[in-house]
């Protein structure tokens, strides 16, 4: 498992699995504003899950946005997202897709993470990505069961998928760590996703 | 210091020109977010969107819609354009977000929500071509211009 603090990344290329320091190292403190970056975490090295952790509650809302791809065989996959390491049934999630010529919905209660929330590009499709667009509604409101939606998808020509997809974790807790771990295989290197904050007046 | 979210560069249309388009679109940023509002003079017509000038066959996407009594889904493959979004004689939303556009090891792909009076829908849409971003051009699927007052604004999100 790769986990990454505020002010660390993984880096890909010969520096796999080594850190670099965001400030000092070359990287500028990101402006501070009402939507600002918090963590971004890119694979340097194939691994099976990608996690922001150290959240501050100092935000509304969290939007997460990137591109993924997998190892496992295949041309498209998903991953699961869960928060604090919760990976009791206490998630449940929605969605609509459109696939083709093909329109569904599917659901899924009592899940060990949120589903649907991203795809993946597997490895006979490892020049795509699958790209999603995750919010997540007063993620430190502790008198709330904590809602997510987002709009991802996949295309590759010959196959591809979207959906709009929603999710509930049954916690009040206030999010201080997401994980996305990913159905088969691992996310190939280069995959990426960047935490957004987005402030409140 | 670059802000996490600003505005790159804004298109508002005269009414003479059925091409939005921006170039010069700086590699700096980590996300496009696209945002065009704006009406044409026939209904419920789907916009189509191009990079970096190139008219070749190197594009797909899929779209999926409502038009309030089904929902529709097709794809569009091995074409010159991308389906990503939708106008009409009201006045018509959307918001187009292209993912790592200046990653120069992937295929670009964006994902998008455009309505319009007769229609909702949510595009995803790939250039097969691993080079930066650098102009978008938009138009859409029938005869005349985009109307004068319609806006595009192009802003950049960078990720620390």
């Amino acid at each position: 498992m790769t986990r990454f603090s505020q002010r660390y990344r993984l880096t890909g290329g010969s520096e796999a699995n080594s850190v670099n320091k965001w400030f000092g190292g070359g990287f500028a403190a990101p402006a501070i504003g009402d939507f600002e970056s918090i963590q971004t975490v890119t694979v340097g090295t194939a691994t099976s899950t990608m996690t922001f952790t150290s959240i501050p509650a100092t935000f509304t809302h969290l939007q997460i946005r990137g591109m993924l791809n997998g190892t496992a065989s295949g041309t498209f996959g998903n991953a699961r997202m869960g928060f604090n390491s919760d990976s009791g049934a206490n998630y449940s999630s929605h969605n609509m897709y459109g696939y083709a010529s093909a329109t569904g919905a599917q659901s899924e209660v009592s899940g060990n993470r949120m589903y649907y929330q991203v795809y993946t590009s597997l490895a006979s499709t490892s020049s795509y990505v699958g790209v999603t667009v995750i919010d997540i509604l007063d993620y430190a409101n502790t008198n709330k069961y904590k809602t997510v939606r987002s709009l991802n998808g996949i295309e590759f020509n010959t196959d591809g998928s979207l959906r709009f997809a929603s999710g509930n974790w049954r916690n009040t807790a206030a999010i201080t760590s997401i994980e996305f771990v990913i159905d088969s295989g691992n996310f190939n290197v280069g995959s990426t996703l960047a935490l957004y904050g987005i402030k409140g007046a | 210091m670059a802000k996490t979210f600003e505005p790159i560069a804004t298109s508002t249309a005269g009414g003479s020109s059925p091409t939005i388009s921006f170039t010069s679109i700086p590699a700096t940023y980590t996300d496009l977010y696209l945002v065009i509002t704006g009406t044409i003079g026939i209904s419920d017509a789907t916009m189509l969107m191009q990079y970096n000038g190139d008219t070749a066959t190197n594009y797909s996407s899929n779209v999926l819609s409502g038009n309030g009594s089904a929902a529709q889904s097709f794809r569009d493959t091995t074409s010159s354009t991308m389906y990503c979004g939708r106008i009409s004689t009201v006045q018509s939303p959307n918001i187009i977000q292209i993912i790592n556009y200046s990653n120069t090891t992937i295929y670009k792909t964006f994902v998008s929500r455009g309505n319009s009076d007769t229609r909702v829908s949510a595009f995803v849409g790939t250039w097969r071509n691993t080079n930066a971003i650098t102009s978008i051009s938009i138009t859409f699927n029938g005869a005349g211009n985009f109307a004068s007052g319609t806006t595009a604004t192009l802003y950049g999100i960078k990720a620390a």
